[in-house]
C-alpha cells in the first residue's frame, strides 16, 4: 500500500477514534481556552511584535506593518523577557495538555479507557520532563523567530529564500521531534534519548507525516481561513473590528479551530506512532472496535 | 528462543514482564547474538495481550542497546560487542536492587543484610 493510501487509512482510523470518544476534545479545548486566556493577560502589542506571527490575535486585530516594524526595534529586554516566559507558558500548557491527549489514544488503541482525571494523573507524573521539552520547544520558537526581527529584507530576494529556508527547517524540526511526547509517556526513556528515537521513527514514518503535514493540514487550514474571512465578511464583520462583541465571536471562532486542528493532529501522532513500532497495517487497525481491541489467533 | 509467558499481576506490568524474560535470555546467551525474535503480531497471538504491548517491550530493549529493529524485516538480537560497555552490570544492579527491595525489611539493617549476603556468598 503506497504512504498516501496509508496516510489516509490513518486519518480514517484517527476520526473513529475521535467518534468513539468526544472526552479527547476536552484537552486541547482547555489547552486553547488557557492559552488563550494567558495571551490575554500578556497582551500587550510589543510582546505580540516579538512572539511568532501564529498568534491569532495579531491576525484579528491587524497591526499596520510599519508600526510593527517599529515595535520590533524598539523591544526592549524587558519586552523580550515577557514574550519568552509567554512562549514558555504557552508551550507547557499546549505540551502537557497533548501529553494526556496521547495517553487517552493509546489507552484507547489498547482497548482500555481511563477517566479524565486519570489521564491528567499520567500526564503529571511525567510533569519534570514535559516542562524541559516545554523549554527547549519555547526556546526553539524564539529562535525561529529570530530572523523574523529584520523585516526590512523581507520585499528582497534573501529575504524570500531565507523566509523559505526557515520554514523548511521548522517544518524538519516539527517532523524531527514529532512522536516525542508518545515515546516519552510510552516508552519510558529520558527526555535527552527521545530526539534520537523520534528521528529514529521517522526514517520508517516520514512520508506519512509529510502527506499529513503538507497536504491535508495545508488543504484544512487553507480551508478554514478562507471559510472564517468570507463568512465573517458576509455577516458584515470587518478586519479589525471595533465591535467588541463580533472580535469575541471571531476569537470563539478561532479557538474552536485551534482546539480542533489540536485534537486531530495529536489523536494521528498516536495513531501513526502505534504503526511506526508495531508495523500494523492500517487495514488492521480498523478491522478492530476500538473499544475491544482483540488479536486474532491462527 | 525461550518460552515467553506473562500474567497478569499488580504492580509488574506484562511489558515489564516481557521486558524482564527476553532480557535475562538474551544476557545469560539463550538467545543468540543476531537472533530474530518473532514478530509482534506472533507474540501477540500466541500470548494473547495487545500489539502495542509487545512494541513497547521490544521498544524498551531496543532503547537498552540489546535488540534493534529494522523496519520491515523484524527485530534482532545484537551483537555482544556492539552492545553498551555495562549493560550487564546494569541489569545485575537491578536485581541487586529488587533483592534488597525484599529482604532489608526482614533484617534489622543493611549491615545484617551485608553480612548475610557475604556469609552466603562464602559458601558458595
Amino acid at each position: 500500500m503506497n504512504a498516501l493510501k496509508r496516510s489516509w487509512e490513518f486519518v480514517k482510523v484517527s476520526v473513529k477514534l475521535l467518534k468513539t470518544n468526544t472526552k479527547f476534545f476536552l484537552y486541547p479545548l482547555f489547552s486553547a481556552v488557557f492559552s488563550f486566556a494567558l495571551t490575554s493577560v500578556f497582551y500587550r502589542r510589543s510582546v505580540y511584535a516579538i512572539v511568532p506571527g501564529d498568534s491569532v490575535l495579531s491576525t484579528l486585530y491587524e497591526f499596520p506593518v510599519e508600526e510593527l516594524r517599529e515595535w520590533v526595534r524598539e523591544a526592549g529586554i524587558n519586552a523580550e523577557m515577557l514574550a519568552l516566559s509567554l512562549l514558555f507558558l504557552l508551550s507547557f500548557l499546549t505540551i502537557f495538555f497533548n501529553t494526556t491527549l496521547v495517553y487517552s489514544a493509546l489507552d484507547e488503541l489498547r482497548g482500555e479507557s481511563g477517566s479524565i482525571f486519570m489521564e491528567w494523573r499520567k500526564a503529571g507524573a511525567k510533569i519534570v520532563p514535559i516542562f524541559i521539552w516545554a523549554l527547549i520547544f519555547g526556546l526553539t520558537v524564539k529562535v525561529f523567530n529570530y530572523p523574523r526581527l529584520g523585516l526590512d529584507h523581507v520585499e528582497t530576494i534573501v529575504g524570500v529564500v531565507l523566509a523559505i529556508a526557515i520554514y523548511l527547517s521548522w517544518v524538519f524540526w516539527n517532523l524531527a521531534t514529532y512522536f516525542i511526547i508518545p515515546i516519552l509517556i510510552f516508552e519510558g526513556i529520558e527526555l535527552k534519548h527521545c530526539f534520537k528515537r523520534s528521528f529514529q521513527l521517522l526514517e520508517r514514518t516520514w512520508k506519512e507525516q509529510l502527506i499529513f503535514r503538507l497536504v491535508l493540514v495545508t488543504f484544512f487550514e487553507i480551508g478554514f481561513w478562507g471559510t472564517f474571512f468570507l463568512m465573517f465578511k458576509a455577516f458584515g464583520f470587518s478586519f479589525p473590528d471595533p465591535n467588541p462583541l463580533h472580535r469575541l465571536t471571531m476569537e470563539l471562532a478561532v479557538i474552536t479551530f485551534i482546539a480542533l486542528a489540536g485534537w486531530f493532529e495529536v489523536t494521528f501522532s498516536a495513531v501513526l506512532y502505534s504503526y511506526a513500532i508495531t508495523g500494523m497495517s492500517p487495514k488492521e487497525f480498523a478491522d478492530y472496535s476500538v473499544k475491544d481491541w482483540k488479536v486474532k489467533t491462527t | 528462543m525461550i518460552a515467553l509467558q506473562v500474567q497478569s499481576q499488580k504492580g509488574n506490568s506484562l511489558s515489564a514482564q516481557l521486558v524482564h524474560q527476553l532480557r535475562r535470555g538474551i544476557l545469560a546467551g539463550k538467545i543468540l547474538s543476531g537472533e530474530k525474535l518473532p514478530s509482534v503480531r506472533e507474540v501477540a497471538s500466541q500470548l494473547k495481550i495487545h500489539p502495542l504491548t509487545i512494541a513497547k517491550a521490544y521498544a524498551v530493549l531496543e532503547n537498552e542497546g540489546l535488540v534493534q529493529t529494522w523496519w520491515g524485516k523484524g527485530t534482532f538480537v545484537v551483537d555482544k560487542g556492539k552492545r553498551a560497555k555495562d549493560r550487564s552490570g546494569s541489569y545485575v544492579g537491578e536485581l541487586v536492587s529488587k533483592f534488597i527491595d525484599e529482604t532489608l525489611p526482614l533484617v534489622k539493617d543493611g549491615r545484617e543484610l551485608k553480612t548475610i549476603f557475604e556469609e552466603q556468598l562464602r559458601r558458595r
